[in-house]
């Protein structure tokens, strides 16, 4: 035993220490097992290898932990589930053995202080390295349909489709804000992006929203349609309470949301829109329909699946106005047979009021709901004039049973409609989310009706935002209303030198996704002779103030432009905001400059990583970096240009400059002088299959020789490994321009 | 999920009322000048006219009809780069001009349209043919087992996943004069929609997991390079995709409609409801369809205008469309026919 495992270890090491031609020799020293495994690739027994590291620091993160997760066909919302996990080892290498792997498509990486990500058909991350980015709290509205904050909603944060479960969860508090916690909001650093947020909450729709979120931005709103709770007892055909009985409602395939019985038969289900529950038990399923107004019911299961309907009875349903007692004609009359039912046609009823008001039905016997909406106004999709009526009634098997049903008539309410507003809808509180649109009533000078003893809400949109505005009222007003959007952000500014001295400059704005120059700009305003300039955005939240100094004539401009990332306030309340002086950088004094290995200017594309924000863009001629503001903790990766270079899987290769920046700047980066040259072969003398080298978050093809260019002065640590074999861990300092040559013999596992 | 993806209520029947506008005929327009850019950029795209050029029905000898429901494959119909032919599958080719269809004599697939009356076809290798008999074969040995489709031009194909198989075939887009792979970063996802700007050098698409979950819109370079990826609002795969016509944005269906940046993804436009099928057939105006209703939209994705496709209730929709790429001829497979539409901007 002693001798197999020593063997390899010296071979690896006498090598690399005969072959470091300058500086001190590199230490050399076998890892058993891959560091690098595609997943369900062809490398032997290992599922997956790949290494967790930090994305700032590139530091390995041990103790992550790589979470196999199944779908549940019945997911519970707020909970967490995997069939497998693995763990970072200390060097941030997480190995997965064909044997362990279990049921389940999805992947999630998840470390503490770190924000999760995940992908489906195999682990998120580039070349088995996954980078993740330390946590940041993110912050979520959650809002009613009359954008009103609600308190005490559970969120959750969803990384795959609905049937994977919440990674992260937390409450909205009196403001209506919940603060998911440590997460990596951008979801373009690594794996598969998806950012779902499932709201869950008394009266609330269970829509999800895919939200963007981006540092400076304000909390992420999700306005949710009204959807009334259902709760009650599930009963077997004995009468014995039912545990155990999975039930959602019409609310869609991935999440439900669902809920189950307790042990007494119990359930409470959110956001059941419609009257529509369907119930799993064992292999049964059954379709149930609840009271139009009562939300508690008790359903006993039939012993038979499909028990035959109830005889029909006949209704006749009398509608007329509250208020003038005249019949309505074309009002729209709904009924459903309550309680778990066969699907037979008898068991539902629809169609339209007669002139005289009256709409008369066959209905199979029982408790029956019912629905009553009233015609629309004169423009089809305009609002009704009367408020909808809803009524649980008992309908006979023998004569008639009579219903009278009188319809509150709406109030109406003389309403305008501002510049930039491009429709408006009523919205009122009920979770059908078909909100009628009040623009043609507006248009041609009509009222609009709106309800005369309950709250609600216009919703105001523009061209670019669907509900860019609410209006919300608890009765309808007396006097006109006006809707408008909110009036643009005024933005002001100075553009200065160093010294104070104003600066002529273009000023530019970009959103939230203009974080490079040439994305999404304003049209730029020049600067006044003091250097003041005022923009107008309905930007909000996190933005880009893009400066250009102004040359004057043939004079060199003297100063830089820049990227300034600012936040802005959201609409409501705060009409203009004043960001102070800007202090463009001198010509010759970028921020960050970033040089080749023998001082020349870089070409090149730089990125720069920060929790919240990931930006990139060409350097300047002359090296310099003229996007957003760099500080210290940010992740600067540049690749250069290279004509000709070689492509993937060259035996040559120019590594990246990656530094993440301390300090307070300027900075200056100097791309590394130092080359490695390293030839791998197995201890039976064949080249590698599927060979890598990696260092830091880069991973690099290697089929016997590979030479790795632009490497930094620096300690260095690389992981060079391959198919079926052992794998190897190099340290070694290269010297300024110092070429070495490594050897490396990797043992194949006896 | 989405509430409009939701089961239906109770009641099947709804009230809604469906506003059918008579075909062909521009709404009338203001006498006064339009006060704003999107006044007037409304009222070009409302004079668009839309006429049912002809009808031709379905014949399965003759004139079969592409695909099932949601089609078996993206590129089920195209027009000829002259659009004096439309290609049907591999199949059949119809000169518009007269509706005589003429079988395509190989079994082929067709990947879309080539330059003047040509077609980019793919039997066991890859074709440039024309209703005239023209064959030009290329050089290029296609993979096995993956889709293909075809850039506007020809000029290029992208390799993909089969549809509704995961986990087969991973993206790679080729140009093909001379022939140059780009490997795209997509493993292990089908493709529900492609894409191409009209100058080719973008192309987007639409990725998903599985039949029933959309994951992505991606945006890539003609050189294989990712530009921009975006979430779409709802589960549900999107198919409608389309970029306008400076190629600086796109817009798709998922419950809405949306325009976003293809370079920032920066949203630009919203509208809705959702929609099968998209294509932009002006600066001002766009068509889309739902597989039962025909909607003009304008640029800022307000419908404008309906016509009844004449499908009848079921489940069975309309399931291809293809517009010229002179913008100006659509053709819309219907469960019942081929019909084929004069489009004036």
């Amino acid at each position: 035993m002693r001798h197999h495992s020593i063997v390899p270890v010296l071979a690896c090491v006498l090598y690399g220490a005969v072959l470091a031609q300058q500086g001190a020799p590199a230490r050399i020293e076998a890892m058993p097992g891959p560091v690098h495994a595609e997943y369900q690739g062809s490398n032997g027994t290992w599922a997956f290898a790949g290494r967790i590291v930090d994305a700032l620091t590139l530091e390995p993160i041990p103790g992550a932990t790589l979470y196999q997760v199944p779908e549940h066909e019945r997911p519970r919302g707020g909970e967490f589930w995997s069939s497998a996990h693995w763990t970072a080892d200390r060097d941030g290498f997480v190995r997965v053995p064909n044997g362990e792997l279990a049921r389940g498509a999805w992947f999630v990486v998840d470390a503490p202080g770190h924000g999760p990500v995940a992908e489906m058909s195999y682990p998120p991350g580039e070349d088995c390295l996954i980078r993740l980015v330390p946590g940041i709290d993110w912050p979520i509205a959650i809002h009613d349909a009359f954008d009103r904050p609600v308190a005490g909603a559970d969120v959750g944060l969803c990384l795959g489709c609905g049937h994977t479960p919440d990674v992260r969860v937390a409450t909205t508090g009196a403001d209506g804000v919940a603060w998911l916690r440590g997460v990596e909001p951008l979801g373009d650093v690594c794996g598969g992006g998806i950012r779902d947020i499932y709201p869950r909450g008394e009266g609330l729709a269970p829509d999800y929203d895919e939200c963007e979120w981006r540092l400076g931005d304000g909390p992420s709103v999700l306005r949710q349609a009204f959807a009334r709770s259902v709760s009650g007892r599930v009963l077997a055909p004995n009468g014995r309470p039912l545990p155990g009985v999975a039930m959602r409602g019409p609310t869609g395939y991935h999440r439900g949301p669902w809920a189950w019985t307790d042990a007494e038969g119990r359930f409470h289900l959110f956001g059941n829109e419609g009257e529509r529950l369907e119930l799993f038990f064992d292999s049964r399923s059954y379709q149930a329909l609840l009271p139009a107004g009562e939300r508690a019911v008790d359903l006993t299961l039939p012993a038979a699946p499909a028990p035959d309907p109830p005889p029909n009875g006949k209704v006749v349903v009398a509608v007329h106005d509250a208020a003038s007692a005249q019949p309505i004609a074309g009002a729209h009359v709904e009924l459903w047979h309550v309680g778990i039912g066969s699907g037979a046609p008898g068991e539902t009823e629809a169609g339209d009021t007669d002139e005289h008001g009256t709409f008369v039905g066959a209905i199979a016997a029982g408790p029956v709901g019912m629905r009553v909406v009233a015609p629309d106004g004169d423009d089809a999709d305009s609002p009704p004039t009367h408020d909808p009526a809803v009524r649980d009634v008992e309908v006979q098997a023998l004569g008639e049973t009579r219903v009278e049903i009188a319809l509150v008539p709406r109030t109406p309410i003389r309403v305008t409609l501002g510049d930039g507003v491009r429709s408006a809808v009523l919205v009122t509180h009920t979770d059908d989310p078909d909100c009628p649109a009040i623009d043609a009533l507006v248009a041609s000078g009509r009222p609009v009706p709106v309800p005369a003893h309950s709250p609600f809400a216009f919703r105001v949109d523009t061209d670019e935002q669907r509900g860019a505005r609410f209006y919300f009222f608890e009765a309808p007003p007396t006097a006109p209303v006006d809707l408008r959007v909110f009036a643009p952000l005024r933005v002001r500014l100075r553009v200065v030198d160093e010294s104070g001295r104003p600066i002529a400059a273009n000023v530019s704005l970009g959103g939230r996704s203009g974080v490079a120059w040439g994305q999404d700009e304003s049209a730029p305003v020049a600067t006044d002779a003091n250097g003041a300039v005022e923009l107008r955005t309905t930007e909000r939240g996190c933005a880009f103030v893009k400066l250009q100094p102004i040359a004057a004539g043939q004079q060199d401009v003297g100063h830089r432009r820049t990227i300034v990332h600012t936040s802005l306030p959201p609409p409501g309340g705060h009409d203009d905001v004043d960001l102070g002086a800007i202090v463009l950088p001198p010509t010759g004094a970028p921020r960050l400059r970033v040089e080749r290995a023998d001082g020349s200017a870089a070409p090149g594309q730089l990125t720069l990583l920060r929790p919240g924000l990931l930006a990139g863009d060409e350097l300047a001629a002359d090296g310099g970096w003229d996007g957003i503001a760099p500080q210290a903790g940010d992740r600067v990766t540049v690749t250069f240009a290279e004509p000709g270079a070689d492509g993937p899987g060259a035996p040559s290769v120019l590594v990246p400059l990656s530094q993440q920046l301390t300090g307070d700047g300027p900075w200056v980066l100097r791309e590394g002088s130092g080359t490695l040259v390293l030839d791998v072969q197995d201890d039976f003398g064949f080249l590698p299959e599927n060979g890598v080298v990696l260092l830091a978050d880069r991973c690099m093809r290697c089929r016997g020789r590979v030479e790795l260019r632009g490497l930094p002065d620096a300690d260095l640590e690389l992981f060079v490994g391959a198919e079926g074999c052992d794998s190897a861990r190099v340290r070694l300092r290269l010297a300024a321009h110092e070429r070495r040559e490594v050897k490396l013999v990797l043992r194949r596992p006896r | 999920m989405s509430r409009a993806e939701a089961m239906p209520r109770v009641v099947l029947a709804t009230r809604r009322v469906l506003v059918v506008l008579a075909t062909g005929t521009g709404l009338a327009l203001a006498q006064s000048a339009p006060a704003t850019a999107r006044e007037a950029g409304r009222e070009q795209a409302a004079a668009t006219r839309i006429e049912l050029l002809r009808e031709l029905p379905w014949q399965p000898d003759e004139l079969p009809r592409p695909g099932g429901r949601w089609g078996e494959r993206l590129t089920l119909m195209a027009f000829s780069g002259d659009g004096r032919w439309l290609a049907v599958r591999g199949d059949v080719f119809v000169e518009v001009a007269t509706g005589t269809a003429r079988a395509i004599p190989e079994h082929t697939t067709l990947l879309g349209p080539a330059a003047g009356d040509g077609f980019l076809l793919r039997d066991h290798d890859l074709v440039r043919a024309s209703a005239s008999g023209r064959r030009d074969p290329i050089a290029y040995a296609t993979p096995d087992e993956v889709e293909a489709d075809g850039s506007p031009s020809g000029a290029c194909v992208l390799f993909h996943g089969r549809r509704y198989v995961p986990n087969v075939g991973d993206g790679l887009l080729v140009e093909l004069d001379p022939p140059r792979e780009h490997r795209l970063p997509i493993v292990h996802r089908i493709v529900t929609a492609i894409a191409w700007s009209p100058d080719e050098r973008r192309c987007a698409l639409a990725l998903a997991f599985d039949e029933r979950t959309a994951e992505q819109i991606v945006v890539f370079a003609r050189d294989g390079s990712l530009v921009q990826r975006l979430r779409p609002d709802s589960e549900q795969p999107v198919t409608a995709l389309a970029f306008d016509l400076d190629g600086e944005s796109i817009v798709w269906s998922g419950r809405r409609l949306h325009r976003a940046s293809a370079t920032t993804g920066r949203r630009l436009a919203w509208g809705q409801p959702r929609q099968v099928w998209l294509a932009p057939i002006s600066a001002h105006a766009l068509l889309g369809h739902d597989g039962r209703v025909l909607t003009l939209f304008t640029h800022g994705l307000t419908a404008l205008r309906h016509i009844d496709l004449d499908v009848a209730d079921g489940d069975d929709v309309a399931n291809a469309a293809a517009l010229s790429p002179q913008r100006d001829l659509l053709a819309i497979a219907t469960p019942q026919a081929l019909r084929l539409y004069r489009i004036t901007p």
